[in-house]
């Protein structure tokens, strides 16, 4: 730093070049942390994606039987937050219930609910729209977004029917 | 004014002068002490201070369908369900049939490599969850391909 006449310092162009090197240190560090995700790339949005969810409502009552149907609107739900809207891409196929039974050895057997009245299984695909996440399919947005993965269960709604659903597969739509 | 006098007046101002701080002083050095707790962080920050080990630990999922038996692979990197956190990554799996009531079902052994934080009560730590075998512990891990949970059966060190 200079001296001036007097004596005294006075603030030159070595010291402002000083001080934005070290503002631009700052900035940088701040950067980093503010602007950049886990892997250390640009925070940007996500791309959305389409993809057929396959799942599995097990143990229906029959009163539900035709519910799943082609084009019917769903959401999926944690539980509390609806995460997710879409279609029923096509008919659900439905079951006889499984359940187990003992034979006569006592042994555990799989079965299945007979009878004009008897519990269902459906199966069937739903149109999701989300977004993939480090390799995994997010649905939900913000801070409410949440991986859905085969082996999940998630909340069913469609019309007055909410139900339980095992995830059993993720397939892109192309 | 005598010429001691004057000697003395330079002298004093000489060793004001070695203490005056200017503006830019101070903002430089604010600078350097933030860019200092900074560096110090983004390079150190996040680094256990305790001891980490290398541990392998065996969860057993129960009643799984066969529908999901194929979808575990040796190398799949394993991830705590609720929050994403890292875990492991699976070194080997089994299948077994399942001992539970549901004949047509499988008990899925999925051996999981991670490295741990180890206390002193030697209880292992990883990413903040304690790793312990016992049925009255229960963990929900994913892969990017399927969710599964289970108790720990064995941990070794």
């Amino acid at each position: 730093m200079a001296k001036n006449e007097s004596g005294g310092r006075r603030f030159g162009a070595l010291d402002a070049f000083v001080i934005l090197l070290l503002a631009v240190a700052v900035i940088s560090v701040a950067s980093r942390y503010l602007l950049t995700d886990e892997n250390g790339i640009l925070a940007s949005s996500h791309e959305s994606v389409e993809v057929a969810v396959a799942v599995l409502i097990q143990d229906l009552p029959y009163t539900s039987s035709g519910v799943f149907t082609e084009g019917a609107i769903y959401y999926l739900s944690d539980g509390e937050t609806q995460l997710s809207e879409g279609t029923v891409i096509s008919d659900f196929t439905e079951t006889p219930a499984e359940y187990y039974t003992e034979n006569e050895n006592g042994e555990p057997e799989l079965s299945y609910a007979s009878g004009d009245y008897a519990n269902i299984d459906c199966r069937g695909l739903l149109r999701v729209t989300g977004y993939y996440k480090d390799g995994v399919f997010m649905i939900g947005e913000g801070e409410s977004a949440a991986p859905l993965v085969a082996g999940m269960y998630v909340t069913v709604v469609n019309g007055t029917v909410s139900e339980s659903a095992l995830v059993t597969d993720i397939t892109p739509i192309s | 004014m005598t010429e001691s006098a004057k000697k003395k007046d330079a002298a004093d101002g000489r060793l004001r002068g070695a203490f005056r701080v200017t503006a830019a002083d101070v903002i430089i050095i604010a600078l350097a002490v933030i860019i200092a707790v900074g560096l110090y962080a983004y390079l150190f920050g996040g680094i256990s201070v305790g001891e980490t080990d290398e541990i392998t630990f065996v969860l057993r999922v129960e009643s799984v369908r066969e529908e999901f038996t194929d979808r575990i692979s040796v190398g799949d990197g394993v991830y705590r369900a609720s929050d994403g956190e890292y875990i492991g990554t699976v070194s080997a799996y089994e299948i077994q049939n399942s001992s539970a009531s549901e004949p047509d079902k499988s008990d899925l052994y999925v051996t999981i490599t991670a490295t741990a934080e180890v206390g002193d009560d030697g209880i292992c730590v990883i990413s903040g969850t304690k790793i312990l075998s016992g049925s009255d512990y229960r963990y929900e891990l994913r892969t990017t391909d399927f969710y599964f949970e289970g108790g720990i059966v064995s941990i070794t060190k």
